[in-house]
C-alpha cells in the first residue's frame, strides 16, 4: 500500500478567532439601540441618511475596488463600508441633504479608505474623515438640528451650539439650561441617545470587540478634567455628566476612538489615545470654533497614533533594560 | 506552590483522548527507525543489510562532530534496507533509515508486554544512588536519551552540574496531546524516581513536578508517587507540585520558567543562565529506567487524535513504528483528513506522507480535516491587537507583521528591534487573528532570515577582522624595518664617530692633520 500523501496549511490547526466580518456586524448590531433612540427623536431622517450612506459607501467601495484591480467579494462582504457609513451618516443632521451625504462618504470612502491602500492600510478614520470634511464644506448645513421630538421645528441649534453661543454673550449657565434644548443631564433626546450608545458600547465590551482602554480613557478624562472647573465655578463650566451627555463623546468613546486601524494597538497606547481624545475634544469645544471637535479629536490622535505606539509598547518577556542591545 | 504571572495565552479546547489503561500498539512488520531522531546531526550506521539485531543493540552511534544521540533497535528482528526519507522533525529533513523486519517471536513478547532479558542486549543495570556522576551521566548517553518533550536536545549534553531548580515538566499544553497525563498516571514512580535521579545530576536543590489542572486522572497516582517519594528519600531535594492553567501555551519553557520563579529568561540566554533545568516528565522515567533496568530509549507514549480520525488514544509505541500503523490502530484515517502533524494541532510538524515514523520526540500524531477548522483566506491586518493579547512573549504580534510587510520591503531589523527573537513560535497569535493571517509562519522565516543575515554579517566581520589584521601585520613589518634602518643607521654613524675621534685622537697625538671621510654606509653592517 503506497503511503498517503498530506499537505502542510502553514498556520495551526485550530483557528478561534471571531472573523473579520462577524466583528465589523457585532459593531452594527451595537449600534441598534442608539439608532432607534435617534431615530425617536429626530424622526426617520436618521434611518434615510444611513440608508443613503450605505448605498454610496457600498457602490464607491466597488468602483474602487475595480479601480485598484482588486477582488470584490472579499472587501465588499467584510462589512467594513456599511460600518464607516454607518457612522459617518449617524454624524449628519437628519434633514443634510443628499449632495452632503455624497461628498462626506466620497471623502471616507474614496480618499481616507482606498487612496490610502484599503481596509488596514487608513492612518485616519474613514468615518471622521468624512466628517470633517463635511465640517469645514457647509458649516451652516452641518449646524442645523431638529429639536428632539418636533420633527417639524426645522433649524435648531445643537445643545453644545446654544451652550456656546450664549456663554459667549455672557450668560450665566444656569440661566442657558433653562432653554429647552437642555434635558436632565445634557442636551435633550441627546443624553438618551448617549445612554444608548453606552448600553451598545457595553455589549462590545461583553463580547471583547472592543478593548476596555479607549473608552475608559475617554469617558475618565472627560469627567477628571471638567469636574474641577465645575466644582470651581459651576456658572462658567458644564459639568461632568453635561460635557459627556451632551455631544457625540460617548458616541466616539465606544465606535469612533476604538477603531483598531486609525487608533493606538498597544494597551498603553489605547489609553493615552483615549485620553487624547477626550482632552483634545474638550479644548476644541472650549476655544475652537466648531461646535463639537470630536471628529477633529480623533483625527488629530489618529497622527500620533504610530508615535504613541512605538513608546508605550510593553516590554517583551526577556526583554534587557532599555538601551541595551 | 504559587504560580507568578502567566502572561497572554489562549484558551483552546482539550480534544484529548478519554483515560483509559496504557496500551502497547503491537509492532509493525517492519520498523523504519530514522537515524537523526533529535536536534542537530544524524547517527552513522553500525549495521549493514543483513544483519540480524537483537532488541536494545546499538545500530546508530552518535557522530564525532556535533550533537547527537545513539539510536537502538526497539526489536529483534534482521535489517533489510537502509534507505533515506523525511523525518518528523521541524523542517521534515531527509534522514538514513535502519528497516527491521521484525521477528514474529519479538512482536508476540512486545504484545504480551514482558521482554527476554536474556536475550536482549540491554546494559548493565546501575544503583542509581551509589554510581558515580560520571558514570550515570555516560549511562544517559549510551542509552540514547533525549529530551522527549519535543525539542529532543540530548539529555546527558545538558547535564551540567551548577543548576539550582530541575523542572519536570508535565505541562503538553497543547491540545489533543496525552502522553505525559498518561505516563504520569500509569508510572509516576519512575517519573519522580528519574526526577531526582536527574536533579543529582544536575546538582539541584529544587524539584518541580509541573502538570496542568485539566490533567485529573494522573493526580491520585502522583499523589500516591510523591507520598512514597517523601517516604523513602533520604536524600536530595523534596518535590513539589505545581499546578499550571490550562492555558495554551503554559508548557512552553520560557513561560514554565516565568511561572515558577518569576524570572524571564533574557533575549539570546538560556535557561541555564537563570540556573533552571527543564526537563520532560518522559525523559526523566526513560532516564531511570536507562540506570535500573539498562534499557536504551526504544518506544515512548504517542497520542494519536485529532478530528482526522474516529478517536483519540494513548498508545506506548515502538520507535520506527510508522504514522499509518497507529492511525489503523484507532480505525484509519478519515477520508476527508487532509493535514497530518506529528505534535499537536499548534505546533505539530506537518508530515508530507503518512509512513514516516515515530521518533524519539514524537509526542502525538494528529490528523485534521481541510475545512472543518479551515481558514478563509488571509485579510488585512486591522490592528485589533487580538495577538498582542494572545502572545505569550508579550510581543505585539501586529507592529511586527507590519514591519515585516511593509510596503517598501521587510523591515527585518525593525522587527528585531520589536523583539522577533523573543518569539517562540507558539501559534496563540494565528489562532485568534480575525484576519486569518499566518502570521507565526512569516515570523518563522524571518527569523531565519534574521539568523542566516547574522551567519552572512559574522562572516563580513571576520573577513574585515583578517583584513585589518593584515593591514596591521604589514604595517608593523614596515614600522620594524624602519626601525632596524634606523638603528642601523644609528649603529653605523656611532661606529663612524668612533672612527673619527680614534683618527682625532692619532692625528692629535701624532700631530698630523687628517683628510674627514665618513666611512661608506654599509661598512658597518653586522
Amino acid at each position: 500500500m503506497s503511503p498517503r500523501a498530506f499537505r502542510d496549511p502553514g498556520t495551526p490547526s485550530l483557528h478561534l478567532a471571531r472573523s473579520v466580518p462577524a466583528t465589523m456586524g457585532l459593531v452594527l448590531l451595537a449600534l441598534v439601540p442608539g439608532i432607534a433612540a435617534m431615530t425617536v427623536f429626530f424622526g426617520p431622517g436618521v434611518l434615510l441618511q444611513i440608508a443613503l450612506a450605505v448605498l454610496f459607501a457600498m457602490a464607491l467601495e466597488a468602483a474602487m475596488l475595480a479601480l485598484r484591480g482588486a477582488a470584490l467579494k472579499p472587501a465588499l462582504t467584510d462589512l467594513s463600508a456599511p460600518l464607516t457609513a454607518v457612522l459617518f451618516a449617524l454624524c449628519l443632521p437628519p434633514t443634510a441633504p443628499w449632495w452632503m451625504n455624497l461628498v462626506g462618504v466620497t471623502a471616507a470612502i474614496v480618499v481616507a479608505k482606498h487612496l490610502y491602500g484599503g481596509l488596514g492600510h487608513n492612518p485616519f478614520n474613514p468615518a471622521m474623515v468624512g466628517v470633517a470634511v463635511v465640517v469645514l464644506a457647509f458649516p451652516l448645513e452641518y449646524s442645523r438640528w431638529i429639536a428632539p421630538g418636533q420633527w417639524d421645528t426645522l433649524a435648531q441649534a445643537t445643545p453644545l451650539d446654544l451652550l456656546r453661543q450664549q456663554a459667549t454673550l455672557g450668560y450665566a449657565l444656569s440661566e442657558i439650561r433653562s432653554n429647552a434644548v437642555f434635558g436632565l443631564l445634557g442636551g435633550r433626546g441627546w443624553e438618551w441617545v448617549a445612554i444608548f450608545w453606552a448600553l451598545g458600547g457595553l455589549f462590545l465590551l461583553w463580547k471583547r470587540v472592543i478593548p476596555w482602554q479607549t473608552p475608559v480613557a475617554v469617558l475618565g478624562t472627560t469627567m477628571l478634567v471638567t469636574l474641577p472647573f465645575w466644582l470651581w465655578d459651576a456658572d462658567t463650566h458644564p459639568s461632568p455628566l453635561a460635557h459627556l451627555f451632551s455631544g457625540a463623546l460617548v458616541f466616539a468613546a465606544f465606535y469612533i476612538a476604538t477603531d483598531p486601524v486609525s487608533g493606538c494597538t498597544t494597551p498603553r497606547g489605547r489609553l493615552l489615545f483615549g485620553g487624547g481624545v477626550a482632552l483634545l475634544t474638550l479644548a476644541i469645544r472650549r476655544w475652537g470654533g466648531f461646535p463639537d471637535g470630536v471628529a477633529f479629536a480623533v483625527l488629530l490622535m489618529n497622527a500620533a497614533a504610530p508615535l504613541i505606539d512605538r513608546l508605550a509598547r510593553p516590554r517583551w518577556l526577556g526583554e534587557g533594560p532599555k538601551g541595551a542591545p | 506552590m504559587s504560580l507568578h504571572r502567566f502572561f497572554g495565552g489562549v484558551s483552546l479546547p482539550a480534544l484529548k483522548p478519554a483515560p483509559a489503561p496504557l496500551r502497547r500498539l503491537p509492532l509493525p512488520d517492519q520498523l523504519r527507525v530514522p537515524l537523526l531522531q533529535h536536534a542537530d546531526t544524524a547517527c552513522e550506521p553500525c549495521v549493514a543489510v543483513g544483519d540480524p539485531v537483537r532488541r536494545f543493540q546499538r545500530i546508530g552511534h552518535r557522530a564525532a562532530e556535533g550533537l547527537g544521540a545513539d539510536v537502538h533497535a526497539p526489536a529483534a528482528g534482521r535489517v533489510v534496507a537502509l534507505e533515506r526519507g523525511p523525518v518528523a522533525l521541524p523542517g521534515t529533513p531527509d534522514a538514513m533509515h535502519v528497516v527491521i523486519a521484525v521477528d514474529a517471536a519479538a512482536a508476540q513478547a512486545w504484545r504480551s508486554g514482558d521482554s527476554d532479558a536474556n536475550d536482549d542486549a540491554r546494559m548493565p543495570a546501575l544503583d542509581p544512588r551509589t554510581a558515580s556522576l560520571d558514570l550515570l551521566r555516560q549511562r544517559l548517553a549510551d542509552a540514547g536519551l533525549v529530551g522527549l518533550g519535543g525539542a529532543g536536545f540530548p539529555t546527558a549534553e545538558k547535564l551540567a552540574a551548577g543548576h539550582r531548580l530541575l523542572i519536570l515538566n508535565g505541562a503538553e499544553c497543547e491540545p489533543v496531546v496525552a502522553c505525559d497525563e498518561a505516563l504520569l498516571r500509569e508510572r509516576a514512580d519512575a517519573v519522580l524516581s528519574g526526577g531526582r535521579l536527574l536533579a543529582r545530576l544536575a546538582g539541584a536543590t529544587r524539584l518541580v513536578l509541573a502538570m496542568e489542572q485539566r490533567m485529573a486522572s494522573a493526580l491520585p497516582a502522583v499523589h500516591a508517587a510523591m507520598a512514597t517519594a517523601s517516604h523513602e528519600a533520604t536524600e536530595g531535594p523534596a518535590i513539589e507540585l505545581a499546578l499550571l492553567p490550562d492555558r495554551y501555551p503554559a508548557g512552553g519553557e520560557r513561560q514554565l520558567i516565568q511561572a515558577l520563579t518569576g524570572d524571564a529568561v533574557p533575549d539570546g540566554g538560556l535557561p541555564r543562565d537563570l540556573g533552571v533545568l527543564v526537563q520532560n516528565v518522559a525523559t526523566a522515567a526513560a532516564a531511570w529506567r536507562a540506570v535500573v533496568h539498562g534499557e536504551p530509549l526504544v518506544s515512548r507514549l504517542v497520542t494519536i487524535g485529532g478530528d482526522g480520525v474516529a478517536e483519540a488514544a494513548t498508545f506506548e509505541v515502538a520507535l520506527g513504528t510508522p504514522a499509518s500503523h497507529l492511525a489503523h490502530a484507532v480505525g484509519g484515517w478519515r477520508d476527508d483528513a487532509t493535514v497530518l502533524r506529528a505534535g499537536g494541532p499548534m505546533m505539530g510538524v506537518a508530515l508530507p506522507q503518512d509512513d514516516v515514523a515515530v521518533i524519539k520526540t514524537t509526542i502525538a500524531l494528529t490528523a485534521w480535516r481541510g475545512d472543518a477548522h479551515g481558514r478563509a483566506r488571509p485579510r488585512p491586518c486591522i490592528r485589533c491587537g487580538d495577538c498582542a493579547n494572545a502572545c505569550p512573549s508579550r510581543l505585539q504580534p501586529q507592529l511586527l507583521h507590519a514591519r515585516l510587510q511593509a510596503a517598501d520591503g521587510t523591515d527585518l531589523a525593525g522587527a528585531m528591534a520589536l523583539g522577533l527573537g523573543a518569539c517562540i513560535e507558539c501559534g496563540a497569535c494565528d489562532a485568534v487573528c480575525p484576519s486569518a493571517i499566518p502570521l507565526t509562519a512569516g515570523f518563522v522565516a524571518a527569523r531565519r532570515d534574521a539568523r542566516l543575515g547574522e551567519h552572512q554579517r559574522a562572516q563580513a566581520e571576520a573577513a574585515k577582522a583578517r583584513f585589518e589584521r593584515r593591514i596591521e601585520r604589514l604595517q608593523r613589518e614596515a614600522d620594524e624595518a624602519a626601525q632596524q634602518q634606523s638603528q642601523r643607521v644609528k649603529r653605523v654613524s656611532g661606529a663612524a664617530a668612533a672612527a673619527l675621534a680614534k683618527a682625532r685622537s692619532k692625528r692629535a697625538a701624532s700631530g698630523s692633520a687628517p683628510g674627514a671621510a665618513d666611512p661608506p654606509p654599509d661598512g658597518d653592517r653586522p
